[in-house]
């Protein structure tokens, strides 16, 4: 009976995620370009598609003078779905103009900013139940769906923190690399969904996440950290002008090959999976999806297995710049 | 039409250099664990950051393949 059941439960899983890839698709009309689609998945955009539900989400703007004008983005469509006008307001490649040239400040909930309020709302009751639930005198062992979230938070602590950051002074920095990680990991697994805003895969996004790192490493750097950029220790001093320059530079080019590489991974995997798909739609040939789908599916695995490298290699990286900024020097 | 080869062969190598780079630390580290089966966990560990620090740097190439021919 049990086998049958997890056979039954395992066939279901594989079928919607075969089902699940053509259904984030099906929003698009036939008068579309066929290669357009392709770049408007990993765009953010002011309504989300979810099948063939759309949730159109509201636009805020502000315009010196004209103050602030609220409306849904159902405004912005007529009733075929093409993009059309209202009031003054016009959406040219997924931006809102105003007709009459002047400069308009979008401060939308767009798709990405919903997804990351989501995320937000998940996270927090996620992890305060997980909290509760652990804290509690009571119960003596942690069962069910906690048991991840403690491998997970047990992992980061002892195997990312403490091993890098070192005994002493890694309590302070364990919050800070725990938020990182949740967040990142579960906005690249929501990410996946179909119709969901690709958040870790929009740079902005991302920049923020890396200035956090920049501001916790450069915040808690040692007397010994601010020593080796400006005054290495053991050089000559004709060798100054070049490599103060170049330590200064290396303090901001580490947090931005952090936001490069995380940003590229989310999305080229995003604009991967998404040529795949739409090789059917280029041929316009049914038979192409019986390549297209398995591949497609292949390569939505490898992706769940990238975000979790990703928050992996994003918090490790932060944990080892946090080390060299905490370290003192050993004689 | 001709400049777009020459981006095509850029990635070309810099893909090539990357898998390159990677699959030395990937055989070292195979070789290693191989012989010493008691460290196993820190050498798959430590792996990481030279493979990240690698696709780092061919994150920057792809970068400005694309945007050369974005423009």
């Amino acid at each position: 009976m049990q086998t049958i059941k997890k056979v039954i439960v395992h066939i279901i899983l594989l079928a919607l995620v075969f089902w699940w890839l053509p259904f984030s698709f099906s929003h698009h009309t036939e008068q579309e370009k066929s290669t357009d689609f392709i770049v408007e998945h990993t765009k953010d955009a002011h309504v989300a598609h979810f099948g063939g539900v759309n949730l159109y989400l509201p636009v805020i703007l502000y315009q010196k003078g004209k103050g602030i004008s609220l409306f849904s983005s159902r405004r912005l469509f007529n009733k075929q779905g093409h993009p059309s006008m209202y009031k003054d307001f016009k959406l040219e490649n997924g931006r809102i103009v105003a007709m009459s040239g002047a400069n308009v400040y979008d401060f939308s909930i767009t798709k990405n900013v919903f997804f990351m309020f989501l995320s937000l709302v998940i996270l927090l009751c996620l992890l305060l139940l997980f909290a509760w639930h652990y804290c509690r005198p009571t119960n003596k062992k942690v069962q069910g769906a906690a048991i991840l979230l403690l491998a997970l938070v047990k992992f980061i602590r002892e195997d990312v923190a403490r091993k890098n950051i070192g005994e002493k002074h890694y309590h302070r920095f364990t919050p800070y690399l725990l938020t990182i990680f949740c967040y990142i990991l579960l906005n690249n697994l929501l990410g996946l969904l179909p119709g969901a805003g690709n958040v870790t895969g929009n740079i902005s996004v991302v920049f923020v996440l890396a200035v956090g790192t920049f501001l916790m490493t450069n915040m808690n750097g040692s007397r010994y950290y601010w020593r080796h950029i400006f005054n290495p220790p053991g050089v000559p001093k004709f060798l100054f002008p070049i490599l103060v320059p170049l330590e200064v530079l290396g303090l901001f080019i580490r947090p931005f090959t952090l936001m490069l590489r995380l940003f590229v991974n989310m999305l080229s995997g995003h604009l991967l999976l998404t040529t795949v798909i739409g090789l059917i739609f280029i041929f316009n040939n049914i038979a192409m999806a019986g390549i297209a789908i398995p591949f497609g599916v292949f390569i939505l695995l490898l992706k769940i297995f990238v975000s979790f490298v990703q928050a992996y290699i994003f918090t490790l990286l932060s944990a080892i710049a946090m080390k060299n900024a905490v370290q003192q020097h050993e004689k | 039409m001709d400049s777009l080869i020459f981006i095509y062969l850029g990635i070309g190598i810099i893909v090539f250099g990357a898998a390159y780079g990677i699959s030395k630390i990937g055989a070292a580290g195979m070789e290693a664990m191989g012989r010493q089966p008691d460290i196993a966990d820190k050498i798959s560990s430590s792996q990481f950051v030279p493979m990240v620090l690698i696709e780092g740097a061919t994150l920057f190439g792809l970068l400005v393949c694309f945007l050369v021919a974005r423009s």
